[in-house]
């Protein structure tokens, strides 16, 4: 039999060698362990001895010349036959292990370019051929996947088994996962024409109901995750811990997730029209726990995203918040003059409208206070583009839609446009584009406005305008004190980049335009 | 090249009888069979790597036979066999070397890392000099505790240079813990000659500095190195702290299996020197055993080397599972999942 014997690695990570000398020639019989040659590598002269007796029948290199670790320099007829049982180095029982394999008679016995020496080469294969070895025996697929992606999938409810790896050797990575969570095949999904019809009829909304489609059958299970990995994520090494009530079962929340406006770009224009009014199915109202219980529920998604990003407004601008109150009497007695004259065209103006077109000729005054920063970079980027930022309450939470080039458009447009922003976002419809690109940011909570907030900035814009509550109240104007139209504005600035004199001045010009609506027109 | 020939005082040979002279010589020349053999493997790519003991077998040997089996080695590269001497199955011993499905180490370790709970031999880190603290807290320890043990750590000329010489040396003395630590002194930390990594060359003056006492001994005398160590185990057992051992020897070999010599040293002074201070055959020649019976001894060893590599380079890997245990005391649904998505099998 032929027995090739392979360079191995024989330093620490040496991938050739030079043949220095030959000790043994062609025809020459060898015993176990006699030297065959001497090897140059960038580590080490070595002599290799010789792990058959036999005969040497060839030798692959010159005096002189570079192998390259893993490939056979030499042959060694050891007599007997192909199927005489040799004492097999540990490498070359690998291959045996797959089950289907059904060696042929075999001429040729090569030690395997991976021998032990090189650990990284014999352990990536042994993992190769454990995972073939187990499609091929159990048609069941082996599951590759480092903890850091296991507990990922928990966390989103993934169940790896029907997760396609991408990864080396099939390997599941982040992405993956993630591909899966957000509805990766959702995407291709196109449902029958009656399940189609269905949609438009039921009250769930699309979005649960596209989830629903594609996750219905371990809903359950993926709720016991959810659990066990809430246990798991307090103290990794632990079991989990479950406080829930189990029955009634666990209070269930699908939860909107980050993707979901592009999500909802990609769904069929039928389902998008078909969107219900019921938008409270997905609300986060959660039942109170039971006395003497409480009720856990990871922050997730959307929620999650806020948290975020306000904890980074709030740890990375230095804020500051100055407040005025404005006289907005005339600005109310115009409103309702103009609102009257769109009475006809169904369309009624809120204070939002005047209050941007203020904001857009105080910002065009004031440069600085339209613009972001960029940390990273340590830069400061004034915008041109006068895209302003609405604050609306979803049911899952606060978002921003932006308002692009308020400068160029009408009144009536604005209004318009607000109103068709905020359906869209209480929706989930609203597009990536939609949701991004702000300058600057309006926070308004209407008649609850109360008295002052401190608004928190929409980083990394640098400043945001909070509109309070606009009553009757007490003023004193001349010597008298007469019912006025109040309301207070508060506005929050990055001090970092905003200093209180120029944050004064906009916030004084503002209510200058608004209190005087008359400027605002000549000035727009 | 001025290497110190072993000048050192020799401490009275205590008396030994001949036939544990006798078993210490065929314990060194077995310890050399199995350097030889390893390194052969080696080269040809059936084990990963390996550290030898050549012609510091005495060191090695002598030191094992001065210990009592419960006392506890924190071992360096070099003393793995004091393990056998102890008991610990010479199969189960190699198979650490193949990191195959027979190695009590799971195939975790490097080859030539041996260690084990069994025989009170500690696993060690690979970093220089870490295992002499670790012998100096443990023997704070059994103390604390009253446990009649010795704690042994073993080091090469080149961890006195290392920080962690300074840490066990400082407690060795402050707590006079029951604790020897033995410097086998092979004049070369790698490429590095003992006089170019520290100006102190008789290490053993290094202890006076702490406190402890140290002292010198002639590294290829087994006898020498078995009375020194006895004495200081015994001071240590009976209350008088600890001692620091410095045992003059000779690296003969390659530092390792990636190591080539020729390249920074005269090797023909290695041979001169080794061909005079070759333990075994000094052994044979104060009388240990014949030359002839050794030569049958080894045969049969050899026999058994065969056996057992057959045997353990024909074995499974570990099963994979392995990777998974020993971690938790309760496995986490992390690995649990994990350990039952692989196949049986393996
Ligand atoms: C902390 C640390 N530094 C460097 C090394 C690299 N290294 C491995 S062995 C060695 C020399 C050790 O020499 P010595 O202590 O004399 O022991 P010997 O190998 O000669 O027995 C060095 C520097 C290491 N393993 N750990
Ligand atoms: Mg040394």
């Amino acid at each position: 039999m032929a027995y090739q014997f392979i360079l191995p690695d024989i330093g620490e990570g040496v991938v050739e060698g030079e043949v220095v000398r030959w000790h043994v020639k062609p025809g020459d019989v060898v015993k176990e362990d006699q030297t065959l040659v001497e090897i140059m590598t960038d580590k080490a002269t070595v002599q290799i001895p010789s792990p058959k007796a036999g005969k040497v029948s060839k030798l692959f290199f010159k005096e002189g010349e570079v192998a390259k670790v893993g490939k056979a320099i030499i042959e060694i007829d050891t007599g007997g036959e192909a199927s005489a049982p040799a004492p097999a180095p540990a490498a070359e029982k690998a291959p045996s292990r797959a089950p289907d394999s059904t060696p042929p008679p075999q001429r040729v016995e090569v030690s395997r370019t991976e021998p032990r020496a090189s650990f990284e080469a014999t352990s990536t294969q042994a993992v190769a051929q454990g995972s073939n070895a187990l499609v091929a025996s159990t048609g069941e697929r082996e599951i590759l996947a480092t903890p850091a992606v296991r507990k990922l999938a928990r966390d989103e409810g993934v169940e790896l088994q029907k997760v396609a790896g991408t990864g080396p050797f099939g390997r599941i990575t982040r992405e993956d996962v993630l591909r899966q969570a957000q509805g990766g095949q959702v995407i291709s999904f196109t449902p029958p024409p009656q399940a189609k019809a269905q949609t438009t009829q039921t009250e769930a909304p699309v979005r649960e109901n596209v989830q629903a489609r594609t996750q219905e059958p371990r809903r359950e299970d993926r709720q016991d995750h959810r659990q066990e990995s809430r246990g798991n994520s307090r103290d990794f090494g632990r079991e989990p811990v479950r406080e829930e009530p189990r029955d009634p079962p666990p209070p269930r929340r699908e939860e909107p997730r980050r993707d979901e406006p592009r999500r909802d770009e990609m769904r069929p224009a039928a389902q998008q029209q078909s969107q219900p009014a019921q938008a409270q199915q997905q609300s986060s109202q959660l039942p109170p726990p039971r006395p003497g219980q409480e009720t856990r529920v990871q922050i997730r998604g959307l929620r999650k995203r806020i948290s975020e990003k306000m904890h980074q407004s709030k740890s990375t601008a230095a804020h500051f918040t100055y407040v005025d109150e404005f006289d907005l009497t005339d600005l109310v007695k115009l409103r309702e003059q103009v609102n009257g004259k769109l009475a006809a065209q169904k369309i009624k103006l809120n204070f939002l409208p005047f209050i941007m077109k203020a904001c857009v000729v105080a910002l065009r005054k004031f440069p600085a206070i339209n613009a972001l920063v960029d940390d990273a970079r340590g830069e400061y980027v004034m915008k041109s583009d006068i895209n302003i930022g609405i604050a609306v309450q979803t049911d899952d939470g606060l978002m921003v839609p932006v308002v692009r080039n308020v400068d160029q458009k009408s009144m009536v447009q604005l209004q318009r446009e607000i109103e068709t922003l905020s359906e869209k976002v209480r929706r989930r419809q609203a597009t990536q584009q939609e949701l991004t690109g702000g300058s600057f940011t309006i926070t308004s909570l209407g008649a609850l406005g109360g008295m002052l907030a401190t608004p928190v900035i929409n980083y990394p814009e640098v400043a945001i305008l909070g509109v309070h509550a606009i009553k009757k109240k007490p003023a004193v104007v001349g010597e008298q004190v007469v019912i006025r139209d109040l309301g207070n504005f508060a506005a929050s600035f990055d001090h970092r980049l905003i200093d209180g004199y120029i944050g004064a001045q906009f916030i004084a010009e503002v209510k200058r335009l608004l209190e005087d609506p008359t400027t605002l027109f000549l000035e727009l | 090249m001025a290497v110190k020939r072993a000048a050192a005082k020799k401490i009275a040979k205590s008396d030994l009888p001949r036939e544990t002279f006798a078993q210490m010589t065929i314990e060194m020349a077995r310890l050399r069979r199995i350097d030889e053999r390893l390194i052969n493997l080696q080269r040809q790519g059936r084990v990963g790597f390996h550290g030898s003991a050549l012609g510091e077998e005495a060191c090695v040997i002598g030191c094992a036979f001065a210990l009592e089996p419960r006392d506890w080695v924190f071992p360096a590269l070099r003393q793995g066999a004091i393990m056998l001497h102890r008991g610990f199955s010479l199969e189960t011993y190699l198979a650490q070397s193949f990191g195959c499905a027979a190695d009590e180490l799971k195939g975790r370790q490097m080859p030539a890392h041996f260690s084990s709970r069994s025989v009170n031999q500690v696993s060690w880190s690979s970093c220089i000099g870490n295992q002499i603290p670790q012998a100096v807290g443990a023997a704070f320890a059994a103390r604390y505790r009253g446990d009649d043990v010795v704690c042994v750590g073993f080091m090469g000329d080149g961890a006195t240079s290392e920080a962690d010489f300074h840490y066990a040396m400082t407690f060795a003395g402050v707590w006079k813990v029951p604790c020897v630590l033995v410097c086998q002194n092979n004049q070369w930390a790698i490429s590095e000659p003992l006089e170019r990594q520290t100006v102190v060359t008789e290490l053993w003056k290094k202890a006076q500095a702490y406190g402890v006492e140290g002292v010198r001994c002639d590294g290829q005398d087994v006898e020498a190195v078995h009375a020194t160590m006895r004495r200081a185990a015994d001071k240590a057992r009976s209350g008088g702290g600890a001692t620091f051992v410095e045992l003059l020897t000779f690296r003969v070999g390659p530092h390792s299996t990636s190591d080539d010599p020729s390249v920074y040293r005269d090797e023909a002074f290695t041979k001169k020197w080794f061909a005079e201070n070759d333990p075994i055959a000094r052994a044979i020649a104060a009388g240990a055993i014949e030359a002839a019976a050794l030569a049958d001894e080894m045969a049969r060893f050899d026999k058994e080397l065969d056996r057992v590599f057959a045997k353990v380079e024909a074995m499974e890997l570990p099963s994979r599972s392995t990777m998974l245990e020993d971690v938790y005391a309760k496995m986490p649904w992390s690995l649990r999942e994990q350990q039952a998505e692989l196949s049986p099998k393996r």
